[in-house]
């Protein structure tokens, strides 16, 4: 026996091809743009010593190297990538380091290079025959299979491209049925080899191929990340503006555990999104009242996000491109919140022939269809239903309650692109959303004898949505967008609670963007929000957001409150302009921007300036920090005539952040942030609802740190981890400070979904956050004339449930087939069961509490279908 | 508007997730169980006219409050009340209504808004020598036994509504604490404490006039059969309720061996007040001291006409298992409320023996 190195080879080869099925043979046609960069050839090949042990004991390996090639051809760097152990390792390296090689070339100059060496140690169990030294110099062999790494499948039609040095051109051919591709009568020597299939990430891989013998090889082929499939346009992100940007792609939108699939609840497992309550899906952002933080859907608000306020959000996940979310001091493009914003994307409409995604599961059954009409336009159609209804009413108790309506949400989307030449796009989208549910109580319920009679819920908008992007010049873009609906809201309970709003709301925002030279970049903008309509409103008094449960009706029964009647027609008008400015000065950049809003209702200007820096320290650190005042009007309930005080001004928050981002690697990212803000007139009701019922007279300070780490869906796995430790506390007019009601001390997540192949993917999300706070009652006093007790409250916000933790977890098998791809898939909340606590309730005296506990095991199966 | 409205609709869904779950029933004790001492509301009752809910400015009012209790053992002698009275707020948003004016104060002349600050100490019942006290300009009202007691409304009184707000104790001493958040409690150990509070709507207008509820017009029937009002006097607590039950007082107490029993109420609809051009709302609540009622509230609507003049409703009781019974018997009592939902207020009550 003796040693023997070869490149990739198995000696044996030759029976192997006498075996094989006949290959696709080269087709000789040269690819459509020849490379202009040149792999390195291996000129002077050293054997390797093969390992004494190892070879005692029979032990064959293969130590793929990689190799740094200079541009004199010498080995300027050796690491073993993938090791064997046994000595193999260090034998490699010594002999690769005397290798020599022409150098690779870009454009005909020598370059350096970084390649990939496998290095395979075999025992020959017979000496080749000595070459005829009279012969000419014999022709290699290359020939292999392709598999799908999923599947271990092999993969037809697979484009395999060889070039090398000693080629005049690059050679192709396409794998057979069984995946397989020949290559005969190359020059020996080095070669690049690049596989392309169809829905499968580009593979490259160098090759030596030596004279006289078969060189065979496996490649398999990766999937590529989901995003591609529905997708034609490769986006490159800007640098972002804001001191923190986190977005969520394509890829992860609809594959995180315990999301049931829908894109937008994704955003709820970021840094510095606290969790909502139970059955809420209001939006918690850095300490935050839920109305301080917005969602947009493609730059403008939606009406409602959520069906029944938390269930599912209202657009198809499959249509979105991205979710970008700015957790605090965010662009002045973004205007009258004072939380945290989220910009939902919906992604460009395939143009490579139809699309469709069917998924049906306990909750609800959804359509999309997508598909290009003609050279320069798409349409995306998308529909969903719930069918609740189907079981609701054998869940609900028929002696007391009747079911007049059982609850049932739809929603639809269409969206129709139209490119009428290069430099415009045009784009208009048609979505709305229904929510709809009516009960009958025959007699009150236990809580309260206001609580009877008819049950309703109902919301429903629908908009159109024309955008129009234009590049102006070479070095001006300008958007227009232009959205007009109408919402119509109405509930009802008995005859002491109904709301109803009729309205048609107007948003339209104009945008210019311009690049005045390399360094300086100018954003300007127009933005529009106009909503008349009507309302009517019966009830108790409504009380500020954000207050002491005392003083606005916690726990206080609907009979044990006066109630007004008020109904009045209203005009909402809130123009703005901003005007941003980028400076870049490399390795700093810097943005400074103005906002101005006028708020129609309270007649009240803001002013808002704002500025972020963004400093390169390396190339894979970046500094970054932010200040910025950001205002918003009153809530309506606070600023109408009837209901409030007409004479409040806006709430404002200064945002101070900071932090660094470091690239660890292409797809790994660390980041820690850092933010204080402080709340200014920040409205509060008085006491009994006296005159003037609100002022702005509070105030409110949240300061806290966020750590994220993310791995990028470039492989199998992608994940999350994010913490984030923070303090939000409100002071009410005299009273000292207290925690706010949403506060939570600690919030863990980490979410990974990782690709096990064969069509199996596998997921999981954990989150451990602190226990959400209450205010405890400590007594309660009995109202006389209704024989209902009203709570007395301790001290605000200073009871705090236990730690909640919950395990979600996600399973999916994909099935596919030529023509279309089958799924099954398992959304399983609460996978352990966790006793969570959500709050308290109390019996009728308020003597006797338990605890409330949250959602149980909690299992969704869904099937989808896909072409 | 939007974080409102999405406040008004996550209470929505939860309601929406609740209404399916609105029949579960938990480990709390349930409003209509009487357990211990309860009192079960306030009647208004205007001095020479009884009937009437709504005093005038300058007339003076009974307020009395229904106690009772789970046994015949027990009953108000070792009971003792605190109420103070004042004017209502105008608009009320939860919490508990905060005195605006004390009525005492108005009457003797004091400054209204310097009128609160003035209980600026602990004070308790025992330390008073008078059942009505003033202190400064503050009259606390000070009861023993069967908690009423007797306000007048200042000849110049212009609110819409008297609040008074109290403390009801049992085996205890009232209080009135400034310092202490629930303003009211009660001393002593092992007392039972309950607070309360009310507004008496004033009759600034003859429209403003309220008349408590008839409780003769509420006829109830036991599995239908007529089930007579019960006098706790005329069946003084014994041992079990068998023996005198099938003796002397076979028509009033029935017996009763197991089972869900069927309660029904039935209210001469012609016997409701008119609000508005239209009959008032009747609600009436049953309660007991022994087994469970399916429902808390009985709602006879305004819009609701009857058949042949009579509004009828059924409700169940379901008495307490044979295992959980004395081998003598239990008598089950039963109190029903009858409540108009603007301040008048009637009660009677049922018995029956259970074994």
């Amino acid at each position: 026996m003796r040693t023997l190195s070869v490149l990739c080879v198995l000696l044996h080869a030759g029976s192997a091809l006498a075996q094989a099925a006949p290959a696709a043979q080269p087709e000789q046609q040269p690819a459509q743009a020849a490379p202009r960069v040149t792999a390195p050839r291996l000129l002077k090949f050293v054997e390797a010593n093969y390992p004494p042990e190892a070879q005692a004991q029979g032990l064959q390996a293969r130590v793929e190297l990689e190799l740094v090639i200079g541009v004199d051809g010498r080995v300027q760097e050796a690491r073993v990538a993938t090791p064997a152990g046994h000595g193999f390792d260090e034998a490699a390296l010594a002999a690769a380091r005397a290798f020599e090689f022409a150098p690779a070339t870009k454009d005909g100059e020598p370059i350096a290079a970084r390649v990939r060496y496998p290095y395979v140690f075999e025992i020959r169990t017979a000496p080749l025959p000595p070459p005829e030294p009279e012969a000419p110099p014999p022709a290699a062999r290359l020939e292999g299979v392709i598999l799908d790494a999923d599947g271990e499948q092999p993969f037809a039609g697979a484009q395999v491209i060889v070039n090398g040095a000693a080629l005049p051109e690059p050679l192709i051919v396409r794998t057979d049925a069984g995946g397989r591709f020949v290559f005969d009568d190359l020059p020996a020597g080095s070669y690049s080899v690049t596989v392309q299939a169809q829905d499968r990430l580009p593979r490259e891989q160098q090759e030596v191929l030596i004279a006289g013998e078969a060189t065979s090889v496996i490649y398999r082929v990766e999937e590529l990340p989901d995003e591609e499939a529905f997708s034609v346009t490769a986006r490159i992100p800007p640098p972002p503006r804001e001191v923190t940007r986190r977005t969520i792609g394509k890829a992860q939108l609809t594959r995180i555990p315990g999301t049931r699939g829908d894109a937008l609840r994704t955003v709820e497992l970021m840094p510095g999104v606290a969790r909502p309550p139970l059955g809420s899906g209001v939006l918690i952002v850095r300490g935050s009242a839920p109305e301080d933080s917005q969602t947009l859907l493609e730059g403008l608000p939606v009406p409602l996000l959520y069906h029944f306020g938390g269930l599912t959000s209202f657009v198809n996940s499959r249509l979105l491109d991205s979710i970008e979310f700015y957790p605090g001091n965010f662009s002045v493009r973004y205007g009258r919140r004072r939380g945290g914003v989220v910009d939902v994307e919906i992604g460009d409409i395939p143009r490579d022939g139809v699309h469709g995604v069917v998924d049906v599961n306990l909750i609800d059954a959804s359509l999309l269809v997508q598909t290009p009409v003609g050279e320069d336009a798409e349409v995306a159609l998308a529909a969903r239903r719930s069918h609740v209804d189907v079981v609701f009413e054998s869940l609900v108790p028929s002696d007391d309650i009747a079911t007049v309506a059982a609850p049932v949400y739809y929603d639809y989307q269409a969206i129709g692109t139209w490119r009428p030449g290069d430099d415009d796009e045009l784009r208009l989208m048609v979505f709305g959303s229904s929510d709809q549910l009516e009960l009958l109580f025959e007699q009150p319920l236990d809580v309260d004898p206001a609580v009877a009679g008819d049950f309703d819920i109902g919301t429903q908008f629908h908009r159109g949505h024309v955008s129009w992007r234009k590049r102006l010049s070479d070095d001006v873009d300008q958007d227009v967008d232009i959205a007009v609906g109408t919402v119509d809201v109405n509930f009802g309970l008995g005859e002491q609670l109904a709301f109803s709003l009729q309205g048609v709301d107007i948003y339209a925002r104009s945008e210019w963007r311009g690049r005045v030279s390399d360094r300086v970049r100018l954003i300007g903008g127009l933005d529009l929000y106009f909503l008349p309509g009507e309302y009517t409103y019966i009830g108790p008094p409504p009380g500020s957001s954000e207050s002491n449960p005392n003083t606005n009706a916690g726990g206080a029964s609907l009979s044990n409150l006066d109630s007004i009647e008020a109904v009045d027609e209203f005009t909402v008008v809130q123009p703005a302009v901003y005007f941003e400015t980028e400076l870049s000065f490399h390795p700093l950049r810097v943005v400074l921007g103005s906002r101005v809003d006028y708020f129609a209702e309270i007649d009240e200007f803001s002013y808002d300036p704002r500025a972020s820096a963004h400093y390169q320290l390396t190339d894979t650190t970046q500094l970054k920090a932010g200040i910025g005042l950001f205002s918003q009007p009153p809530q309506f309930q606070e600023s109408d005539p009837f209901l409030g005080n007409p004479d409040l001004e806006p709430t404002r928050t200064l945002h101070v952040s900071g932090g660094v981002e470091q690239d660890v690697t292409d797809s790994f990212n660390v980041g820690v942030d850092g933010f204080y803000k402080h709340l200014y007139d920040r409205v509060v009701g008085t006491p009994t609802g006296a005159a003037p019922r609100f002022t702005n007279l509070g105030e409110g300070r949240v300061y806290g740190a966020e750590l994220s780490m993310r791995i990028d869906p470039k492989g199998r796995f992608f994940g999350y981890l994010s913490y984030t430790l923070s303090r939000s506390e409100r002071r009410d007019p005299g009273d000292a400070w207290v925690p706010f009601e949403f506060d939570q001390t600690h919030i863990l997540t980490t979410a990974g979904v990782l690709r096990l192949g064969n069509g199996w993917e596998a997921g999981a999300t954990f989150r451990l956050v602190s226990g959400n706070l209450d205010t405890p009652v400590i007594g309660a006093s009995e109202d006389l004339v209704t024989g209902l007790y009203s709570p007395v409250f301790g001290r605000v916000n200073s009871r705090r449930n236990p730690t909640f933790h919950r395990l979600d977890v996600r399973i999916e098998k994909l099935w596919d087939f030529d023509a279309w791809k089958a799924a099954l898939y398992l959304d399983l909340q609460n996978a352990y069961n966790a006793k969570n606590v959500e709050g308290q309730t109390c019996d009728f005296e308020y003597r006797v509490c338990e605890d409330i506990q949250g959602l149980p095991i909690f299992p969704v199966f869904g099937v989808r279908g896909e072409i | 508007m939007r974080g409102w409205l999405r406040r008004l609709l996550t209470l929505a869904s939860v309601l929406v997730v609740a209404a399916p779950l609105a029949a579960c029933e938990g480990d709390l004790p349930k409003a209509t169980e009487i357990a211990r001492m309860r009192v079960l509301g306030a009647r208004f009752e205007v001095e020479g006219d009884p009937e009437r809910a709504t005093p005038e400015p300058g007339e003076r009012v009974r307020v009395s409050l229904p106690t009772v209790f789970p046994s015949l053992d027990e009953d108000t002698d070792d009971v003792q009340m605190l109420l103070i009275g004042c004017t209502a707020p105008t608009r009320f948003t939860g919490g508990l209504p905060i005195c605006q004016e004390l009525i005492d104060a108005a009457a003797s002349g004091v400054d209204p808004t310097d009128s609160l600050p003035m209980i600026d100490e602990k004070l308790r019942c025992a330390d008073l020598p008078l059942r009505t006290v003033r202190r400064g300009a503050i009259s606390l009202h000070c009861v023993k036994g069967e908690p009423q007691v007797e306000l007048t409304v200042p000849d110049d009184f212009d609110a819409e509504g008297l609040l008074v707000r109290g403390v009801v104790c049992e085996h205890g001493t009232p209080f009135i604490d400034p310092e202490d958040p629930r303003l009211f409690g009660c001393e002593d150990e092992g007392a039972e404490a309950i607070l309360v509070h009310g507004t008496m709507r004033v009759q600034q207008s003859r429209a403003d006039e309220n008349q408590n509820p008839d409780p003769d017009a509420l006829e109830v029937l036991r599995e239908g059969v007529a089930w007579p009002a019960y006098d706790p006097d005329a069946l003084p607590p014994e041992e079990g309720c068998a023996r005198r039950a099938s003796a002397d007082f076979s028509e009033p107490v029935h017996l009763v061996v197991t089972g869900e029993h069927a309660i029904t109420l039935r209210y001469d609809a012609d016997a409701r007040e008119e609000v508005d051009g239209a009959p008032e709302d009747l609600e009436i609540s049953v309660y007991t001291t022994a087994g469970e009622m399916e429902r808390r509230f009985t709602l006879f609507r305004g819009s609701d006409r009857g058949t042949d003049g009579v509004l009828e409703s059924e409700l169940f009781w379901d008495p307490p298992s044979a295992g959980e019974l004395p081998r003598s018997g239990q008598l089950a009592r039963f109190f029903i409320t009858i409540r108009d939902q603007r301040g008048g207020f009637a009660m009677t009550s049922r018995a029956v023996c259970v074994r």
